[in-house]
């Protein structure tokens, strides 16, 4: 029978209560939506962080990818690689992946209409020293001798008419970068425009690169699956023909990491499942009491969807993934009320109970004022959780548990260890200070084995799961061909798009950075003066251009007449109107232009150029406002939201470590208990980091919300430790609780994802110390029981 | 600067889109289908502004259409081989071109071989109004949609043989008066040809 001294017929009808209630929860959180995104959580507010957020948002994600290939031989001729790296792209085609091509000839016939059009405002200073170097003397004759070469081929049908408007190239010196790659290293930014098959090869001749443009995001997980099996396929094809094929891009770290987790939690959590829950059912020996246990868990998991669908957001699966570790709690909890019931002497909980559970409800309550969005939500929903799981342990668990007079369970162990913690004094304070001893100091920079403390990982990066050879081959890419997505621009927005140009424009001259594809194709009205001036310089130092090219060309097969139009070029110019953004529209160019420079939302007009190969951060420090331009950057990004919440955190730690001292005082009203309490869950803490800081495990976000998760059984733990009434037999639930915790995160330790590992390494060695520590002091602060007499 | 002159080469592509003379075309198709390999023999003469001269060329086309390969060779200039979907071309040194597939102007020879290999000229692409002759002739004339092609593409005829066999001339006119005269000698229907002959140079 179940354990409950109210009729059968009430006990009827509070089941059916709280029947009701879970049907209702679950009617409600039938009707979540839920989402990935995480934006919404993070802090838009913040000036440099909402600015930042908006600006990535707008963009959307980069959806670009790429394939290299080279021959694995160095002396095997490279055509093959190329070839083969051609012929993937109707392949990737059909899983959503297109080439990036110039293969519009009316699009390049465009672009060239607007490079002749604008070439005196288009050439910079060095491009216009690269353009010298043509007009006269032997660089005029080999220039010609060329064309003549060219022109002369049976296979080639056009460049007579076309170098009639341009013979010494001077238009492919302008955009020569933007339609990319034909002949060397591309530019760090997209390039615009490969070659006409979408393949791009490097100076060195050897290796070759497929740009993609990709249908989807790297987070559609199956068709990312789909597009990368294909790559993997022809890779296997490609390497016995003696190719190597590299896919470089979001799409492969997405997968691996994804791939990582998966393969890392089937590695430990079955094993880690069955583990617990033969620990569990050893300890309450009741199938039904096992269930029952899990009830406040499960009842407090669907209120707080519930609330996020009461208050019309969506549920992030993250978020609720956290929320769901700290509600696990609420099992620990569950197990001594159904202890409790299986003894008889549910009364004894009860008080631990409501101390345990409102400690943490209130700690987490004090995050419902974060400035962060994520952590303002997550103390909410755990807050609302944790009562509602608190009712269902208080209420329901005791309608379901029955009561089983028994022998209390794991007698053989708990009784030793209760011995010991109740033990002499003297040796448990000296093991105490031992281990901070050794501990604690790794927690502060020493001037010994050049120890670091504990450090505060900021560059999210470390916490990628991709296996170190996809790290390889694109440090290995990024060395040889400076990256192929930009993540760092230059910004600047003004209703006024001249004057938004001008601005980034100026600031990368006074910082002394290359520029990019924006300030080379649409130059502000400064950067239009000087090159004009400089365009004009090239002809009126040269006033017999004109004849020493009709010589040259005469000497070389070509007649001189046939250039009147180019003639009419290679002069002097009046105006400096420049291209607009309106001119580059329809060419190869136009997409990436556009990307570039655009009417946002506001009305404003935003020019974000990218910066190639500079420091973000350093160039970040150096605009002043007087620039006008800001710098956005996703890792600069990442490191803002970790200080942003790291200092967040920091102030609301001292508040709710305050307010659960508060509460256990008031719960306990002695000075004495409330420090057997509060003690060995802190102190944990500390041995706990402190040794991760003697490993060089760094401190990040997830290892802060593992040690919330750590602090709150241990606080559990020594609260129920530290009544000596009741330790004897809160003593197995609190082994067990550490146990199915330890098991459960801490067999992460030694997964290959380097997020899980350290969560996982945090939690195994804060769980161990949490339990040590609970035993060693709160028995010793609080208090020995009352010897039988 | 071969490069500058390479970038503007691409607007030679070749394409089709509103097509008038539909019949034409069908018995174009139809003739090509009749005829699994062919080797017809061409001069080349280019009348460029750039030169006083005319620059002639000699050469030949072997089509197998049972393989699917084309071989259109430039006689001691170059030969470019289309197969299985795969374009290469070797230089007069008999050398591989690693630059052919990358060269801008390539998609303007690869319109033309597979709409001389496979009979079908509503293949080649839609940038063109391809038009058939009004008084009944066996020719097709491709006029540029896009201003700025016509810039560099005037219009491109081509005369078939009666037979519809084999081109019998092909022109292309640039603007500014630049042309590119094809003549085509009398087609050998049914030409033996050996695989090798699209293999290498």
């Amino acid at each position: 029978m179940t354990h409950d001294d109210a009729p059968p017929a009430r006990r009827r009808l509070r089941l059916l209560l709280w029947a009701v209630i879970a049907i209702a929860l679950i009617a409600v959180c039938a009707r979540a939506r839920f989402a990935n995104d995480l934006t919404t959580l993070l802090p838009s507010d913040h000036p440099v962080i909402g600015r930042e957020l908006a600006f990535f948002a707008e963009r959307g994600a980069a959806q670009v990818m790429a394939v290299e290939a080279w021959p694995l031989a160095t002396d095997a001729d490279p055509l093959n690689a190329r070839r083969l790296l051609a012929e993937l792209a109707p392949r990737l085609a059909a899983v959503g992946a297109r080439p990036l091509r110039s293969g519009d000839p009316a699009a390049l016939a465009r672009l060239a209409d607007v490079v002749h059009r604008h070439l005196p405002t288009l050439l910079d200073a060095d491009q216009q020293q690269i353009a010298a170097s043509r007009l006269d003397g032997d660089g005029l004759h080999a220039a010609l001798a060329a064309l003549g070469a060219r022109a002369r081929r049976p296979d080639d049908q056009f460049t007579g008419s076309a170098a009639r408007r341009d013979p010494l190239g001077l238009a492919a010196l302008a955009v020569a970068d933007a339609i990319g790659g034909i002949a060397g290293p591309g530019p760090a930014h997209l390039p615009a425009a490969p070659a006409a098959d979408g393949v791009v090869v490097h100076a060195d001749g050897r290796h070759a690169l497929l740009l993609l443009a990709v249908d989807f995001p790297p987070d559609d997980l199956a068709r990312g699956r789909a597009l990368l099996d294909t790559c993997a396929t022809a890779a296997a094809e490609a390497g016995a023909a003696g190719v190597v094929f590299e896919v470089i891009g979001g799409y492969r770290h997405f997968r691996e990491n994804l791939d990582g987790i998966q393969s890392d939690l089937w590695a430990s959590l079955p094993v880690s499942l069955i583990a617990i829950a033969v620990l569990l059912a050893s300890l309450v020996r009741s199938t039904r009491a096992l269930i029952a246990v899990h009830l406040p868990m499960l009842l407090s998991l669907a209120a707080a969807v519930a609330l996020l669908v009461i208050a019309g957001r969506s549920v992030p699966t993250m978020m609720i993934g956290f929320a769901a570790a700290f509600l696990g709690i609420s099992v620990e909890n569950s197990i001594h009320m159904a202890m409790a019931v299986q003894r008889g002497d549910q009364h004894l909980v009860r008080k631990p109970l409501l101390v345990s559970y409102l400690t943490t409800a209130v700690a987490f309550a004090v995050l419902i004022g974060s400035t962060v969005p994520a952590l303002r939500w997550l103390g909410l929903l755990v807050a609302v959780g944790l009562l509602v799981a608190l009712s269902a342990s208080l209420w329901l668990v005791p309608l379901l548990v029955e009561r089983r007079p028994q022998p209390p369970p794991w007698q053989a162990l708990s009784r030793h260890l209760l011995a010991w913690a109740e033990g002499p004094a003297r040796p448990r304070w000296a093991l105490a200070l031992v281990i901070s001893t050794l501990t604690l100091p790794g927690l502060f920079a020493l001037p010994v084995f050049g120890h670091r403390g504990l450090v505060v990982l900021d560059d999210l990066r470390r916490m990628d799961g991709s296996r170190p050879e996809t790290w390889a081959a694109l440090a290995d890419f990024q060395t040889r061909w400076g990256g192929f997505e930009a993540s760092d621009f230059l910004v600047a927005a003004d209703a006024e798009v001249e004057v938004a140009l001008a601005r980034v424009a100026a600031a990368r001259q006074r910082l002394d950075l290359p520029p990019s594809l924006v300030e080379r194709l649409l130059p502000a009205a400064p950067q239009r003066r000087a090159r004009l001036a400089g365009w004009n310089a090239l002809w009126t130092q040269r006033p017999a251009f004109a004849a020493e090219f009709a010589a040259s060309a005469r000497a070389r097969g070509l007649r001189p007449a046939a250039f009147t139009e180019a003639l009419a070029r290679y002069a002097p110019a009046d105006e400096a109107s420049g291209p607009q953004l309106a001119d580059w529209k329809d060419t190869p160019i136009g997409d990436v232009l556009t990307g570039m420079v655009h009417r946002r939302g506001d009305g404003l007009w935003q020019v974000a150029a990218p910066l190639s190969g500079a420091d973000a951060e350093s160039i970040a420090q150096r605009l002043t406002a007087a620039d006008g331009v800001w710098v956005a950057s996703r890792t600069r990004l990442a490191r803002h939201l970790v200080t942003v919440v790291r200092e967040d955190l920091a102030g609301r730690f001292l508040v709710m470590g305050a307010t659960m001292a508060l509460l256990v005082f008031i719960a306990e009203r002695r000075l004495r208990t409330t420090l057997a309490v509060l003690l060995p869950p802190a102190l944990a803490l500390g041995w706990t980091f402190g040794l991760l800081a003697w490993f060089g495990v760094p401190l990040t976000p997830f290892s802060v919300i593992v040690a919330a998760f750590v602090a709150g059984i241990g606080l559990d733990g020594a609260i129920f430790l530290a009544d000596p009434e009741h330790r004897a037999a809160a003593l197995p639930p609190v082994l067990a609780c550490s146990a199915t915790a330890t098991i459960g995160v801490g067999s992460l330790t030694w997964a290959d994802n380097p997020l899980l590992a350290n969560a996982g390494c945090a939690s195994l060695i804060g769980m161990i110390a949490c339990l040590v520590a609970a035993l060693l002091l709160t028995p010793l602060i609080a208090g020995r029981r009352p010897r039988p007499r | 600067m071969p490069r500058s002159v390479a970038l503007l080469l691409v607007v030679a592509t070749l394409a089709a889109g509103e097509v008038t003379g539909e019949p034409l075309l069908d018995r174009l198709h139809a003739a090509s289908q009749a005829l699994p390999s062919l080797r017809v023999a061409f001069t080349q003469s280019k009348l460029l502004a750039l030169f006083d001269e005319p620059v002639v060329t000699r050469g030949v086309i072997e089509i197998d259409r049972r393989i699917g390969a084309l071989r259109w060779e430039f006689t001691g200039h170059s030969v470019t081989v289309l197969k299985d979907g795969r374009l290469r071309r070797w230089g007069a040194e008999g050398r591989e071109e690693a630059a052919a597939e990358r060269d801008p102007g390539m998609p303007a020879m690869l319109g033309q071989m597979r709409a001389l290999l496979s009979g079908d000229w509503r293949t080649v692409q839609d940038l063109f109004t391809l038009t058939a002759d009004p008084a009944g002739a066996s020719a097709l004339t491709l006029v540029p949609k896009d201003a700025a092609i016509a810039r560099y593409i005037a219009r491109i005829t081509v005369r078939f043989r009666a037979d519809l066999a084999a081109p019998e001339s092909l022109r292309l006119e640039a603007a500014g008066g630049d042309a590119t005269d094809y003549t085509f000698a009398v087609p050998e229907p049914g030409a033996l040809i050996a695989a090798t002959r699209f293999e290498r140079p």
